[in-house]
């Protein structure tokens, strides 16, 4: 039977990819960050033996346009392109998919779940996805787990409330429970913390929130669900309000799953925080 | 139903983009998600007006455009990621960016930073 034996989330600012490509990671500015992430990797791939990620994310304008932007997506394809963002193509190998996995969270969401997600068969994956992939399952040469990718629509409102992706996470933790073959699934929330990057508002940072915010995903979720988004974007800038994604890894685990690994980094203008969970045993 | 964006309170200096911004801004957006391929920026950055018509701009969104005027484009409808996109065609980074939408200097703004190394 299929497990969620971890839930991780994490910031997904797109300059850590940059600083990845170019093999910056050990600098003063950069340090802070990519060792906390160290322990985490062995976490993840030595004790808790994960072979398949599901990564909650959102495209920015990348492979979805606002045209068509849908609210919540789910890749079924045995393989995912890197996406082109607007500065080429990173260096990287293409993300693998699990089909049968993918196709089974697909059946249970809409049969069992009513959650009548977009089915995407080809997806171009862009730095949501990818720079939490850098992250926490580093590729070197092939990445080491296979990934489902769920976008979620937080940049064009109306965007799904905050409960609604709690309850996304509860409905993924069914579906994996409900799969029959032997697999160790990872769940991760990914985007934030506080940040504003468009008006005159821009370089908005609120740690306090931040560390509060922290601090609830792990005891007191629901605190966050009854969140509307304008109390979001007021307390942690506008483009924070990605941060729901992390109430669907939340949503994932059992109330009282234990905190792991935490960390939180504001060098620029984006909180870079991290926190990682496994079920009580 | 609980508006979750509160009608009728704002944000200060916050323009959210909700469909009535994305219905304004539909023709940046359109254009800025265009450049997404090497070929297309390589086709914008050698005749910049040829395109700009062909995804229907007005005069003064080209202005905007041509005047690296990213405050206003925000104003006008263009998803932040969109402008970060047609700002890059310029050589325009996010941090100089967002600068100029506060009003200051690029090196002024670093002032304002925890670590202004990490860009």
């Amino acid at each position: 039977m299929a497990m969620i034996v971890a839930g991780i989330g994490t910031s997904h600012v797109p300059s850590i990819g940059a600083v990845v490509d170019s093999g910056r990671q050990n600098t003063p500015e950069w340090k802070p960050l990519f060792d906390a992430y160290e322990p985490v990797r062995t976490w993840l791939s030595d004790e808790r033996k994960v072979d398949a990620v599901i990564v909650i994310y959102n495209d920015h304008a990348c492979d979805f346009s606002f045209s068509k932007y849908p609210t919540f997506a789910v890749g079924a394809a045995s393989e995912y392109a890197i996406a082109d963002e607007g500065f080429g193509v990173r260096p990287l190998p293409p993300v693998k998919g699990d089909l049968d996995l993918s196709a089974h969270i697909c059946r249970h969401l809409v049969y069992e779940e009513e959650f009548d997600i977009t089915i995407c068969k080809e997806m171009a994956v862009e730095h949501g996805l990818l720079v939490p992939m850098d992250l926490c399952f580093p590729q070197q040469g092939e990445w080491p787990v296979k990934v489902i990718p769920v976008q979620v629509n937080v940049l064009q409102h109306p965007i799904p409330t905050a409960l609604r992706c709690f309850k996304l996470g509860a409905a993924l933790r069914r579906a994996v429970e409900s799969y029959d073959r032997d697999v160790n699934v990872a769940v991760m929330g990914t985007g934030g913390m506080s940040h504003q990057l468009h008006g005159e508002r821009f370089g908005h940072l609120n740690s306090d929130f931040d560390n509060w915010f922290l601090d609830k995903i792990e005891s007191d979720p629901q605190a966050i669900c009854g969140m509307t988004h304008f109390d979001l974007m007021e307390q942690a800038g506008a483009e924070a309000v990605e941060l729901i994604m992390w109430l669907t890894m939340r949503g994932a685990m059992t109330p009282d799953a234990q905190r792991i690994h935490r960390n939180y980094y504001a060098p620029m203008t984006t909180g870079m925080g991290l926190i990682t969970m496994q079920d009580a045993a | 139903m609980v508006d979750q964006l509160k009608p009728g309170k704002s944000i200060k200096d916050t323009y959210v983009f909700d469909l009535k911004m994305s219905e304004r801004g539909m023709r940046i957006n359109r254009l800025a998600e265009w450049l997404n391929g090497a070929e297309n920026r390589e086709a914008f950055k050698s005749d910049m007006d040829a395109v700009m018509d062909r995804f229907e701009l007005t005069g003064e969104e080209k202005k905007l455009i041509l005047d690296n005027d990213w405050l206003n484009l925000v104003k006008a409808g263009g998803n932040i990621y969109n402008v970060v996109r047609i700002a890059a065609i310029f050589d325009v980074g996010l941090y100089p960016l967002g600068a100029q939408q506060l009003g200051m200097s690029y090196e002024e703004f670093l002032e304002t930073r925890n670590e202004k190394g990490a860009t």
